[in-house]
C-alpha cells in the first residue's frame, strides 16, 4: 500500500495544487504498515516516478552516518481549496513514510517548518533536518551563503557545476578542494559530497534557496504575496492579513510578510500565495471552472449557476480525502431460506482538481496512490480506460424468488464492458485491455475477439460523472469522447483461480476486516455467485467541483442456508466458516448490514444478536426497508480487545407467510422450433407495475444465429400489435457479419402496465466450417444473456433501502433519474445454448476424393469431347 | 446482304405465325394460362410457398427470398443492408421489391409473369430456330443431293418447348419457392432470344444484367455475341463484335453504378459477388462445394477456391470454339456447367438449363443415357428432401446422406451435359458425313 507514498508527496507538494483533506485521525493502519515495513524502498522503485524515488533514496546517503532510525515524518500539509475561499486546515496526515525515512528523521522530533518540494526541496530539508539536530542551522545557512555568493560571482566555478560531462569523481574532487579553502561545517561538506556523488551538483544554488526559505520559515516568517487586478487599498491588506493571522495554519509565533503584486489578468478577486500553498480566489480561474462545469453539460439552469457562483464566492469549507476506502456487508434472509450477502468494497481516488489539461491528470492521478490498486491503475492508464465493469457470475439470479439485486451483477459467465477514450487506438486498447485482464484475473477473457465485442449504442451509458478529466479549457474535447465496448462468454466459468487474484486487489487483502469471511470453497459452494470489479469517474458532490475515481469490488452470493437442515437459522460463521477480527485499519467505513425481513410487520418472528443499537436501526420509508447497521471500525476501535464479531439470527416462527418483493418487470427470453436448420427467438417481458415502465432492451447474438428482423412479431398478452410505435420507442439494429461481429439488436421500449409484451423474430443456424466447432460439438453453442435495463420507480429498484452511500452511489448518478424517481435496474435473461448442425468430422479426406472425382469425371469427359473427332470405322478393319 | 437476311427472317416468321395463328394460337393460350394457374394455385395452397421457399434446394443464400425480404427491410428502415452477413443478392433486386414487398399478391404475380415470360421467349427461339434450319436445308438441299430432310427429322414446336420449361417440376418450385434465380434466368433467356433476332444492345443488356445479378452469366456474353454474329462475316463481323462488347461494358457499369446510387456505398461488391467467389456461407444445397469447404483444411482451402472457380470459368472459350457453329448450344452448355460446378447451385438453375435443351430437340435421338439421366435426377430430387430431414431434423442421418445425394444430382447433370453435347457432335459428324449406303446406317463412329 506504500509502494507510491513518496510519489503521493511529490505530487501533494507541487506548486499551486490544490488538495481536500479530510479532517479525521490518520487512518491506523497507514502508521501500522508503515512500520510493518512494506518495503517501501522496493516499491518506490517500481514506482512510475523514478526520480522521485531516487531522490529520496539520496537523501538517506546524506545521513549515513548519523543513523538511520526508522521514524514517521509528520508532514503537516496544508491545503488550501482553489474552488471555495476558505482556508481548510487540514489533518495532519502521515503520508510521507519514504519520505520520513529519506530525511532519517535525524532526531524523531525534528519537524520541517515547510514541506517542500522538488529535488531541491528534498535535500534543503534533510539538510535542515540534520543540521536541526546538530544545532548547527545557522552555521550552515552562513555556509551556504558563502557558497551562494562564491559560485553567483565565479562563472567559471557555475560552469563547473553544472556542466554534466564532467565525471562525478572529478567534480567530487573540485568541490572538495573548493570547500577546503574556508571553513565549512561537516554538514556542509558531508552535503556537496553527496551532491556530487549524486550528480545534483547543478541544483546547488536551488537547494540554498530553499534552505533559505526553510530557515525564513524556522524564523516565524511568512511570505505572503496578494495578486490582484488593482492595486489593494491598506486596509484591505489588513483586512485578508488579518484573517491570515488566525488561520491554524499560521503559527501563534509567526510573522506574515504581506507584499501586493498587481496583474489585470486574473480580472478580478485575489491569489493568495504563501509559504508553498496558493490560494486561488480569482474572477478568472471561476469562470475557467464555470466554463468547465458547462462544457461537462452538467444540466445547470441559470438559477443554478448563479448559485454555484454564489457558493464558489462564500467561505465554506469543504474537505475531502484524497483516498479512502469503505468496506461494507449487506446480508438480506431471503424468503426462500436462503441468505444473500453482498460484499462491497469501495476505494475513491481523488482527481487532480487543477490539472492544466485531461493528459496530465491522468499521469498525475495514476502515479499518486495508496490503497487503489496498482494494478488496475496500470491498466486504466496503459489502455485509455475511463470506465469499467466486469463481472463473473455463476448460477441464475432468480428475480421470482429473491427480487432484485442490492447492487448490479450480470448474467451467467463472464461480462466486460469498458469506456475507452475515442481515439485511433480503441480497438488496439480494448484488445490489450482484454488480454491484460485475462492474465490479471485467471479467465479466458481473451476470447472475447471481435466476433463477441460490440458498442451498445442505447444500453450500458457510462455511470459515472462523466470525462471528469476532460475539462481541458484548451483542447475541444467533446463530452462524447469515449467509446463503449461490451463483451460477454456466457460460457465461462467462475472459480478460486478468479477469486484469488481479486482478493489481491483488496487493501487489506483478506487478512482483515470484511474481507476475512471470503472463504473460496464456501461461496462456490452457492446457489448463486457474482464477483465484479466496477472503475468508474464519480463525483463527490451534487455540482461535481471534487471528482474522485472509484474502484469497486463486489462479491454477491446466495447461499442456501436450509440445505439439508430445513433450519434458516444462521451465523456469519456458518455461512462463511470465516469470522471478522478487526475491521480493516485501512477503511474510513466498516459496516454490517443487515436487511430485517420483512420490515416492521415481520418484527417478532426472528432474533437478532447481537441485538442492533437503537440508533443503528434505520427504516428506509421510500424502499419501505428496515436495516440493522453494526459499525465494526467504532466496534474494534471502542473496545480494544473486542474479539470476534459473531452475528447470528435466529427465527422464531415460520417465515413461510413474509410476502415476496415481487420484482417489477421481469424479463424471459427462450428458443423456440425444432431441428438444426432454422428457429426461433422469443423475448417475454412483464411488466407487473401499475404504470408503464420504460426500457432498454440489449441483444447481442452470435454471427451464427442469422436473423430475420422483418419476422419481428410484437404481441401484447397474446395480442398482436399492429403498430410498433406504441410499443418499441427506438430500436437500433446491426446485422451480424460472418466470422466477423454478432448481431446487436436493442430497443427502446415502453412496457405497458401489468402486460407481457411478447417479441418473437426467426433466426437460420449457420452451417459452420469443421475447423469452426468446438471440440465437444453437440454440445451446442452457447448464447449470451441478453439485458433489459429498465426504469423502474424508487423502491422497487436494485437498491432496495437507502442510507447506504457507497452502494447507492454506484448506481447510475444520472441527474434526471434521480429527479424523476425512477432507479435504473438491469435484468439479465437466461443465457441460451444453441445447437447447430455438424458434418461428420471423420470425412475430410473421403469428401475432397469423392467432390475431385466427381469434378474430374466432368472435366475428363468434356476434355475428350472438345479434343477429339469422330471418325467412321470402316467396317472392313473391324472385321 | 446481312439486312436482307434479316428482314426475310421476320417477314418468315410473321408468315409462319399469321399462316397458324388461329389454332396454335389458342392451344398456346391454354398452356400458359394452365401454367399460370398450376402457380397460383401453389401459391394458395397453406404453408406450401414457405415450404418451398425454405428448402436448401430451391433456395440458396445468395437466391433466398426470404433474405431478400430481409434486406428489403434493412433498406427500408435505414440500415445498410450490405453491412451484414445476411443479404448478398444485387442492390437492384432490392430497389424492384422495395415497393411492392408487403403486398403479396403483387410480388407473386411478378414472379408468375417472369416465369411465363421465360416459357413464350423460349417458345420463340425455337420457332425462330426452327425457320432458321429449314431455311438452312432448303438451301442445303439445292446444293447437296443428301436425305438431310430424314436426317433432321422434326424439331419440336415453341410450344413443346414452353411447356417443357413451364411444366417442369423444377421450374415451377424454383418459381412458388420465389428463388431469385429467376430473375436472372429472365435476363438470360432474354439476350439469347434478342441474340437471335439481332439486336446487339438489349441482348447484351440481358447478359449484363444476368452477370450483375449472378455474376457467372457473364460467360453467356461470347454465345449471345455468337448468335448476334452468325450471319454476319468479314469487317462487319469485328465490328459488331466490338459493338457488343462495348454495349456489355457499358450495361454493367449502368448496372453497378444505379446500383451505387441506390444503395450509397460498395459494400455490396464484396457482399454479392465476393460471396459467391469465396463461398462464405457454406449452407448445404444440391452443389458439390458446400461440404467441400465445410471439411477443407483451413490452409488449403484458397488453393481449392480458387482452382473451382478457375475450372468453372475454363469452359468458356473451347466450348464456344468448338461448338460456335451452335451458339444456342453454346449457351445452353454454359448454364449447364455454371448450374452443376457454381456454389449456391439450385434447381432454379436446372430448370434453365434443362429449358434450353429442348431447343435441340434433334440431338435427343443420339444421346445414350437418357434413361440414366432421367434416374438420377428423378433420385435426387426424392431422396434430398428425406435425407435431409435424417440429418437436421432427426438426427438419424448425418451430413454424408445429403452430400451423397448432392454427389448423384451432380453426377446426373455432369452425364445430361457430357452425353447431349456428344450427341450434338455425333449428329454433327453424320450431317457431314451423311450415310449414302445402307449399312452406313449401322456403322461405327468412334473419336479419335
Amino acid at each position: 500500500m506504500h509502494r507510491a507514498s513518496t510519489c503521493v508527496m511529490e505530487r501533494l507538494l507541487r506548486p499551486r495544487h490544490g488538495f481536500r483533506l479530510d479532517i479525521q485521525p490518520a487512518a491506523p493502519g497507514f502508521a501500522q504498515l508503515g512500520e510493518a515495513g512494506e518495503v517501501p524502498e522496493a516499491n518506490a522503485r517500481d514506482g512510475p516516478d523514478d526520480l522521485d524515488a531516487n531522490a529520496g533514496d539520496e537523501a538517506i546517503n546524506l545521513h549515513a552516518n548519523d543513523g538511520d532510525e526508522p521514524g514517521i515524518g509528520i508532514g503537516d500539509v496544508l491545503e488550501a481549496d482553489p474552488e471555495n475561499t476558505a482556508f481548510v486546515l487540514a489533518r495532519i496526515i502521515d503520508l510521507f513514510p519514504a519520505l520520513a525515512r529519506g530525511y532519517a528523521t535525524a532526531a524523531n522530533a525534528v519537524k520541517v517548518p515547510v514541506v517542500l518540494h522538488g529535488i531541491e526541496g528534498r535535500y534543503a530539508s534533510a539538510l535542515y533536518a540534520a543540521a536541526a539536530k546538530k544545532q548547527a542551522l545557522e552555521a550552515v545557512e552562513s555556509d551556504l551563503k558563502q557558497v551562494k555568493a562564491v559560485v553567483e560571482k565565479d562563472a567559471k566555478l557555475r560552469q563547473f557545476l553544472e556542466n554534466p560531462t564532467i565525471n562525478r569523481n572529478e567534480k567530487k574532487d573540485g568541490v572538495k578542494k573548493m570547500l577546503s579553502v574556508g571553513k565549512y561545517s561537516d554538514l556542509t561538506k558531508n552535503l556537496f559530497d553527496t551532491l556530487a556523488e549524486n550528480g545534483r551538483l547543478y541544483d546547488t544554488v536551488k537547494i540554498i534557496n530553499s534552505y533559505d526559505s526553510l530557515m525564513s520559515a524556522h524564523r516565524g516568517e511568512v511570505q505572503v504575496t496578494i495578486t490582484s487586478a488593482k492595486e489593494l487599498e491598506a486596509k484591505d491588506v489588513n483586512k485578508i492579513k488579518g484573517f491570515l493571522s488566525k488561520s491554524a495554519y499560521v503559527g501563534p509565533k509567526q510573522t506574515l510578510v504581506v507584499s501586493n503584486k498587481v496583474n489585470p489578468a486574473i480580472l478580478g478577486g485575489l491569489v493568495v500565495e504563501f509559504g508553498d500553498k496558493t490560494i486561488d480566489l480569482s474572477v478568472s480561474s471561476k469562470v475557467n471552472k464555470l466554463n468547465q462545469l458547462l462544457q461537462d453539460k452538467m444540466r445547470l439552469s441559470a438559477g443554478t449557476s448563479i448559485a454555484i457562483t454564489l457558493a464558489l464566492a462564500s467561505v465554506g469549507a469543504r474537505a475531502s480525502a484524497q483516498e479512502a476506502f469503505h468496506e461494507e456487508l449487506v446480508l438480506k434472509p431471503l424468503q426462500d431460506g436462503g441468505v444473500y450477502s453482498h460484499f462491497q468494497f469501495t476505494t475513491h481516488l481523488a482527481w487532480p482538481s487543477d490539472a492544466s489539461d485531461s493528459i496530465d491528470a491522468r499521469q498525475r492521478l495514476f502515479s499518486h496512490y495508496n490503497l487503489f490498486p496498482r494494478s488496475i491503475g496500470q491498466v486504466l492508464q496503459s489502455f485509455d480506460v475511463e470506465e469499467l465493469h466486469l463481472t463473473f457470475t455463476q448460477g441464475r439470479w432468480q428475480y421470482k424468488d429473491w427480487g432484485y439485486h442490492l447492487a448490479p451483477t450480470a448474467g451467467t459467465g463472464v461480462e466486460l464492458s469498458a469506456w475507452l477514450q475515442d481515439n485511433n487506438r480503441t480497438d488496439e486498447n480494448w484488445k490489450g485491455l482484454v488480454n491484460t485482464l485475462s492474465g490479471l484475473f485467471c479467465a479466458s477473457l481473451n476470447f472475447i475477439d471481435d466476433t463477441i465485442t460490440v458498442e451498445p449504442r442505447l444500453s450500458f451509458r457510462n455511470e459515472g460523472a462523466y470525462n471528469v478529466h476532460h475539462h481541458s479549457r484548451s483542447s475541444a474535447a467533446s463530452p462524447n469522447s469515449a467509446r463503449l465496448r461490451y463483451g460477454s462468454l456466457p460460457h465461462e466459468n467462475v472459480c478460486t483461480e478468479n477469486l484469488t487474484p481479486w482478493i489481491k486487489l483488496l487493501p487489506c487483502k483478506a487478512k482483515a476486516g470484511i474481507a476475512s469471511l471470503i472463504k473460496s470453497h464456501k461461496l462456490f459452494d452457492s446457489r448463486f455467485y457474482s464477483m465484479a470489479i466496477h472503475v468508474r469517474p464519480v463525483c463527490e458532490d451534487e455540482l461535481c467541483t471534487v471528482k474522485s475515481l472509484e474502484f469497486v469490488q463486489s462479491i454477491s452470493t446466495v447461499i442456501d442456508v436450509a440445505k439439508g437442515t430445513r433450519n434458516s437459522d444462521w451465523t456469519l460463521d456458518s455461512l462463511f466458516e470465516r469470522q471478522i477480527m478487526e475491521a480493516c485499519p485501512l477503511a474510513s467505513s466498516s459496516n454490517v448490514v443487515v436487511i430485517l425481513p420483512g420490515g416492521k410487520s415481520a418484527e417478532g418472528t426472528y432474533e437478532l444478536s447481537p441485538a442492533p443499537g437503537k440508533h443503528s436501526i434505520k427504516d428506509i420509508k421510500e424502499d419501505n426497508h428496515r436495516v440493522a447497521v453494526y459499525n465494526l471500525l467504532e466496534r474494534y476501535t471502542m473496545q480494544s480487545n473486542a474479539g470476534a464479531f459473531e452475528l447470528a439470527l435466529r427465527w422464531t416462527k415460520d417465515l413461510a407467510e413474509s410476502k415476496v418483493d415481487v420484482p417489477g418487470v421481469v424479463a424471459r427470453r427462450y428458443f423456440t422450433g425444432y431441428g438444426q436448420e432454422r428457429g426461433g427467438l422469443t423475448i417475454e417481458l412483464h411488466n407487473y407495475n401499475s404504470e408503464p415502465v420504460e426500457a432498454l432492451y440489449f441483444d447481442a447474438l452470435p454471427w451464427f444465429l442469422k436473423l430475420y428482423l422483418h419476422t419481428m412479431t410484437v404481441q401484447v398478452d397474446s395480442l398482436a400489435v399492429n403498430d410498433l410505435g406504441d410499443i418499441v420507442l427506438a430500436k437500433y439494429y446491426q446485422p451480424a457479419i460472418d466470422r466477423a461481429s454478432p448481431a446487436v439488436l436493442e430497443m427502446k421500449l415502453r412496457l405497458p402496465a401489468q402486460a407481457m409484451v411478447k417479441f418473437s423474430l426467426q433466426f437460420d443456424k449457420v452451417f459452420l466450417k469443421y475447423t469452426e466447432h468446438p471440440p465437444d460439438a453437440n454440445r451446442g453453442f452457447d448464447v449470451g444473456c441478453a439485458v433489459l435495463t429498465a426504469f423502474l420507480p424508487r423502491g422497487q429498484g436494485q437498491i432496495g433501502f437507502g442510507g447506504l452511500d457507497y452502494l447507492r452511489s454506484y448506481q447510475g448518478r444520472d441527474q434526471s433519474l434521480l429527479n424523476s424517481g425512477l432507479e435504473q435496474v438491469r435484468i439479465y435473461t437466461e443465457p441460451l445454448m444453441v445447437s447447430l448442425p455438424t458434418p461428420d468430422f471423420s470425412m475430410p479426406y473421403n469428401v475432397i476424393t469423392l467432390t475431385c472425382t466427381v469434378i474430374v469425371l466432368f472435366f475428363g469427359s468434356m476434355f475428350n469431347l472438345l479434343t477429339r473427332a469422330f471418325e467412321a470405322v470402316e467396317p472392313k478393319k473391324t472385321k | 446482304m446481312a439486312a436482307v437476311h434479316q428482314t426475310q427472317t421476320a417477314s418468315m416468321a410473321s408468315l409462319s405465325k399469321s399462316e397458324t395463328s388461329s389454332k396454335p394460337a389458342s392451344r398456346a393460350g391454354t398452356v400458359f394460362a394452365l401454367a399460370a394457374l398450376v402457380r397460383l394455385v401453389l401459391f394458395e395452397l397453406p404453408g406450401l410457398a414457405d415450404l418451398l421457399a425454405s428448402r436448401v434446394e430451391i433456395s440458396t443464400p445468395i437466391t433466398s427470398f426470404k433474405r431478400l425480404s430481409e434486406g428489403v427491410f434493412l433498406f427500408r428502415n435505414g440500415v445498410p443492408p450490405y453491412s451484414g452477413g445476411v443479404v448478398h443478392q444485387a442492390p437492384l433486386l432490392l430497389g424492384l421489391f422495395y415497393p411492392i414487398i408487403s403486398i403479396p399478391v403483387l410480388v407473386r404475380l411478378l414472379y408468375i409473369a417472369s416465369d411465363l415470360a421465360i416459357g413464350s421467349m423460349l417458345s420463340r427461339m425455337a420457332e425462330l430456330k426452327a425457320s432458321q434450319m429449314s431455311r438452312k436445308q432448303q438451301h442445303e438441299k439445292e446444293n447437296t443431293t443428301g436425305s438431310m430432310a430424314e436426317m433432321e427429322g422434326s424439331t419440336w414446336s415453341g410450344l413443346t418447348v414452353a411447356s417443357l420449361y413451364l411444366f417442369n417440376p423444377f421450374t415451377v418450385a424454383s418459381c412458388v419457392g420465389q428463388s431469385t434465380i429467376l430473375f436472372s434466368n429472365v435476363a438470360v433467356v432474354a439476350s439469347l432470344w434478342m441474340g437471335m433476332k439481332g439486336n446487339k444492345s438489349i441482348a447484351m443488356f440481358g447478359v449484363a444484367l444476368a452477370a450483375y445479378l449472378s455474376l457467372y452469366p457473364i460467360m453467356l456474353a461470347i454465345p449471345v455475341a455468337l448468335l448476334l454474329t452468325q450471319h454476319i462475316d468479314g469487317e462487319s463481323k469485328k465490328r459488331a463484335i466490338q459493338l457488343s462488347v462495348g454495349f456489355l461494358a457499358t450495361w454493367t457499369v449502368a448496372l453497378l453504378g444505379l446500383s451505387w446510387v441506390l444503395v450509397g456505398s460498395w459494400d455490396f461488391m464484396s457482399s454479392v459477388y465476393g460471396t459467391i467467389l469465396s463461398v462464405r456461407d457454406l449452407t448445404p444445397n444440391l452443389g458439390l462445394l458446400w461440404y467441400f469447404f465445410i471439411e477443407m483444411f483451413d490452409h488449403f482451402r484458397p488453393f481449392f477456391l480458387v482452382v473451382f472457380q478457375l475450372h468453372l470459368f475454363i469452359f468458356a472459350a473451347p466450348v464456344s470454339i468448338k461448338l460456335r457453329h451452335h451458339p444456342l448450344f453454346v449457351a445452353y452448355l454454359l448454364t449447364a456447367i455454371i448450374g452443376t460446378l457454381k456454389a449456391y447451385t439450385s434447381v432454379g438453375d436446372a430448370s434453365l438449363y434443362l429449358g434450353l435443351l429442348p431447343l435441340y430437340s434433334e440431338v435427343f435421338k443420339y444421346m445414350r443415357y437418357s434413361f440414366l439421366i432421367g434416374n438420377l435426377f428423378l433420385y435426387s430430387s426424392c431422396l434430398a428432401p428425406i435425407f435431409w430431414y435424417l440429418w437436421v431434423y432427426l438426427g438419424s442421418g448425418n451430413a454424408n446422406f445429403y452430400y451423397a445425394v448432392g454427389l448423384v444430382y451432380g453426377i446426373g447433370e455432369i452425364i445430361l451435359m457430357v452425353d447431349s453435347t456428344y450427341a450434338l457432335l455425333r449428329r454433327d459428324f453424320d450431317l457431314q458425313n451423311p450415310p449414302t449406303k445402307p449399312e452406313d446406317w449401322s456403322r461405327e463412329v468412334l473419336q479419335k
